[in-house]
């Protein structure tokens, strides 16, 4: 079980990383927003696996990325923690 | 009145993929091809104001420099140009009627045919229930993203009638490019390494190696929302439901794969571009200018022969090609090969392909106009683009999206394919999509 404040934390980084370098929304994101409906495309979500995976340490392999995992920022933070990153 | 700020000169030089239209549209122009040219088709239901899209059509031709400038260099290596000196007039977008009852795809052969003085041009097309607006667009001036774009403002201005023009800054880069030549010679690598490995394989296109006239040609094919979604099921059964390009992208080589058997040639290997678009959605991006960048693909004779093994391959080279931000090491590239006369860069390009310059063209430009629902007053019930291609490679095959339909149009040059062969590639395309016996 992942504590909520460390929970808060990786679902912050994760939406400056999509906020900041991949899509702008031109307005805020919330963590439970659509992000294909939001705008993300091919391109940004293959950025978003790199820079994840450089910044915290983990495989995100082809069966992982499906639409589910990344349909927003909420379940982008459930894998990431699921593929072994820990939040503590 | 004309402002200090309207009559002035306008000068901007053209960015990344800008470079390679140019050349192209030399050599298109040379062979007798014309120019390269765009075509946009909106399918409207309702009451549609003409009267409103002429008045939107000529705020925004006063409202945009790009649609009176001339591509100019200032010197043999400078980087070339759009030039133009306000102000500005309304005669840059021309709107026209048609009568009405006359098929739509008619009026699409008929513009690709003739000569247009003006940088875009509307034709209304009255039908029954509503109309179809088709727009001539030059590939040189804007890409497909960018047309909708184009028309997005257009249907907005056309909303708010007493809205005056307003000259304004709508081109730049997607695209950003390292300061320094030591940090640009490093990033380009990536894309020498690919291109390297790529030009290894062997490959040809439909058409033939030299550039003939012939005139651009094309046949749509309109899925409906149940065949859209099982073509939407069989890709996310292969892609996970996110990256569609490797699935449309085999679909496409496995399309001229059928041809090229059909020729008697069934060992042929595909190498072909794939446009990686640099403006997000719902972002404010530029109007004008080409803000794409290219990420290579090839795929042998035994890839293409298995639709599955096709797209499997396609997505690995797109995540290599991701990984090594092969996009923005091409960019690098085409800043660099902009300030060589356009006619060097496609002799070069045409050297290394053995003339062919790519297998064939292909891109699926994802939602139409997302953004926008209605245009002058009636709702968008479909939209699509018709691409032309030149020749060689001489053929391509395009998607788009509305209202969770696909439509797909073929393109190719007069000459390069029989009736025959457009029903092989049809018949393969459908296949391939709907599920079948290939």
């Amino acid at each position: 079980m992942v504590p909520p404040i460390a929970n808060q934390k990786l679902k912050t980084q994760l939406m400056e990383l999509v906020e900041g370098h991949l899509v702008d929304f031109g307005r805020n994101l919330s963590a439970d927003e659509d992000l294909f409906a939001a705008g993300l495309e091919s391109m940004g979500i293959m950025q978003l696996i790199i820079q994840i995976e450089e910044g915290h340490g983990v495989v995100i392999g082809d069966a992982d990325v499906t639409r589910d995992n990344f349909v927003s920022v909420t379940a982008l933070a459930a894998l990431v923690v699921r593929l072994g990153y820990s939040c503590e | 009145m004309t402002s200090e700020r309207e009559a002035q000169w306008f000068s901007v030089p053209l960015v990344g993929c800008d470079g390679f239209l140019l050349g192209l549209e030399g050599m298109m122009g040379r062979a007798g091809q014309g120019r390269h040219v765009g075509l946009s088709v909106l399918k409207l239901t309702g009451a549609f104001s003409t009267a409103a899209l002429r008045s939107a059509a000529a705020r925004f031709s006063r409202s945009h420099p790009l649609l009176h400038a001339r591509v100019r260099r200032r010197h043999w290596f400078g980087i070339p140009e759009w030039r133009a000196k306000g102000p500005f007039s309304d005669e840059a977008v021309g709107v026209y009627e048609r009568p009405g009852g006359l098929p739509v795809e008619e009026v699409c052969r008929e513009l690709l045919r003739a000569a247009s003085p003006e940088a875009l041009r509307f034709e209304v097309v009255p039908r029954q229930g509503g109309f179809f607006v088709v727009v001539k667009w030059l590939h040189l001036l804007l890409d497909g993203r960018g047309i909708e774009l184009a028309l997005h403002e257009i249907a907005r201005l056309a909303e708010n009638p007493l809205e005056a023009h307003c000259v304004q800054e709508s081109w730049g880069a997607a695209f950003d490019l390292p300061k320094t030549m030591g940090e640009r010679r490093q990033k380009v690598r990536p894309f020498v390494d690919r291109y390297n490995v790529l030009k290894r394989l062997a490959f040809k296109s439909l058409g033939r190696v030299a550039a003939e006239p012939g005139e651009a040609r094309f046949k749509t094919i309109h899925f409906d929302a149940a065949q859209s979604a099982k073509i939407r099921a069989r890709a996310d059964h292969l892609t996970g439901g996110i990256f569609q390009l490797p699935y449309f992208f085999a679909v496409v080589a496995r399309a001229h794969a059928a041809v090229f058997a059909g020729r008697g040639e069934p060992t042929m290997n595909y190498h072909a571009a794939a446009p990686v678009q640099g403006r997000r959605r719902g972002a404010k991006h530029p109007i004008f200018q080409n803000q794409m960048s290219q990420f290579y693909f090839a795929l042998t004779h035994e890839e293409v022969g298995d639709l599955e093994t096709a797209a499997r391959s396609v997505h690995s080279q797109f995540g290599m090609m991701a990984r090594h931000k092969v996009e923005s090491a091409f960019s690098i590239m085409l800043d660099w090969f902009l300030r060589f006369p356009s006619r060097f860069y496609i002799h070069l390009l045409r050297r290394q392909t053995k003339g062919a310059i790519t297998s064939f063209y292909h891109s699926h430009t994802g939602q139409f106009m997302p953004e926008t629902q209605t245009f002058c007053g009636a709702q968008i019930s479909d939209g699509w683009h018709i691409p032309t291609v030149s020749q060689p490679p001489g053929s391509g095959i395009f998607f788009s999206e509305r209202n969770r339909c696909l439509t797909a149009t073929l393109s190719w040059r007069g000459g390069v394919l029989s009736e025959r062969e457009v029903e092989l590639m049809c018949t393969r395309l459908q296949q391939d999509l709907l599920g079948g016996c290939a």
